[in-house]
This record gives C-alpha cells, structure tokens and sequence, in this order.
C-alpha cells in the first residue's frame, strides 16, 4: 500500500532528482539500511521509498543527454544525483540513530 | 484536465504502482534470495524497467492521442517508476561496501549506469517507427 503515495507523491514533485532524494532520506530514516525483511521495510522501502524514486525515469532523462551529445550535462547529471542520493541516504540514516539513541529508555538506577 | 480525469489519472496511476511494487516484492523480499543475491535480482527488474521505459517514450513521442499518451504516463509513472528503484540501488551500494564487498559495489555501479543507459536506449531504438 505504502505504493500508492509513493507513486502519486513522485507524480506531484517537479523533478526526479527531487523524488529520488527525498525517497533515499525516507529510505534511511525509517532505519532500513541494514534491516531485515519485514512488514516496515515491505511497507516503507519497498513500497513508499522505492516507488517514489524512480530508476527508469532517471536513465530515461541520461539517455536524452546522450544523444544530444552533452556530456557535460550527462556526467554532471549523474554525479550530482549519485552524491545526493548517496547524502540523503547516509543523513537519513544518521538522523534514524540519532533519534533512535535519543529516545532510548536510560538504564534504572541513572537519570 | 477536468477534475474527473485527473482523478481517473490519478487511481491509474495509483493501480499501476502496486502492480511494479507487488512485483518488486515477491522477486526480491519473499524469495529466499541472499543479502548478496538480492542487489542483483534489483538490477534485473531496474534493466527490465529501463528497456519498457524505452519503448514507451519512443511510442510516445510518435504518437499524438490524448488517450494514449494518458495510457503510457499511467505506465511510466505508475508501474515503471514503482518497479525500477533508485532508493534500493543506492541503498544496496552502502550496504555491500560496508560489508566490504567492495567489488560487488563497484560492480553493481557501474553495472547499473551502463546498463540501465544501454536498456533504455535500446528501448528507444526498438521502437522507433522505420523509415
């Protein structure tokens, strides 16, 4: 289900780098880099995270750089997305930690 | 758009996206595929995506039906965006390199760009009307 925003959320954004980087932060937030299969990542990743990036739509906009020959375009195209997914990731990830220690009950006998 | 077809739109489009995800999921989550095995099964369905993705944007720009061109935007948005993912391919880079399977990183990478330009473009050949 989680799908279906996803998707229509991607739909409303003006960009792909921008549905690609905000599904990669969502990706790292919600804790799934190194979960294990289950309903939260079926639900989050597979779902809302992966269907509001998009993979085709981006080779898509490459492959358009290609043939009009602007290479310039097509490698800064590919690094500034690659550094921004990768960014959004790792941040997501961090901020998942972060709250995750933060929130975390202190030990009895402390605090 | 009237209100009404941008809400048919959007229920296509809506439709189309648990198709690519429920694909996604039973070939990559509910199989008994290895966390090693499992970027590459990604990669496969990323490929397939960028290949169909071709092929409709060539039929697309061919084309000038209203219904048709609403018929590959519910497609492209909806089911090709929701099979192909860029948030698992970057998430399954950071994962085999800090488990130190850098080769498989690199491989993946570089993998994924040439091939994914390589599908899609041949997408876009296949389709292109003859002269």
């Amino acid at each position: 289900m989680g799908a279906i925003p996803g998707a229509l959320l991607r739909w409303l954004l003006p960009s792909t780098v921008a549905a690609n980087s905000l599904g990669c932060f969502v990706f790292g937030a919600a804790g799934l880099l190194n979960s294990p299969p289950g309903r939260r990542r079926w639900l989050v990743g597979v779902g809302f995270a992966s269907s509001l990036t998009t993979f085709s739509s981006w080779m898509l906009e490459l492959v358009q750089h290609l043939d009009a020959g602007q290479w310039e375009a097509l490698l800064g195209q590919i690094l500034r997305d690659g550094v921004l997914g990768l960014g959004a990731l790792q941040l997501g990830a961090t901020l998942h930690r972060r709250l995750h220690q933060a929130l975390k009950p202190l030990p009895e006998g402390r605090g | 758009m009237s209100g009404v077809s941008a809400l048919g739109l959007a229920f296509g489009v809506a439709l189309a996206a648990i198709a690519g995800a429920w694909t996604r999921l039973v070939a990559t989550e509910l199989g008994p595929a290895s966390w090693r095995q499992r970027p590459w099964i990604t990669w496969g369905l990323n490929m397939l995506a960028c290949f169909l993705m071709g092929l409709l944007a060539s039929q697309g720009s061919h084309r000038t039906s209203s219904s048709l061109g609403r018929l590959e935007l519910v497609a492209a948005v909806g089911f090709l965006g929701s099979l192909s993912t860029f948030s698992t391919l970057m998430a399954d880079l950071v994962i085999t390199w800090q488990r130190r399977a850098r080769r498989q990183t690199l491989a993946l990478g570089a993998a994924s760009l040439l091939g994914g330009l390589l599908a899609c473009q041949l997408g876009l050949v296949l389709a292109r009307p003859q002269p």
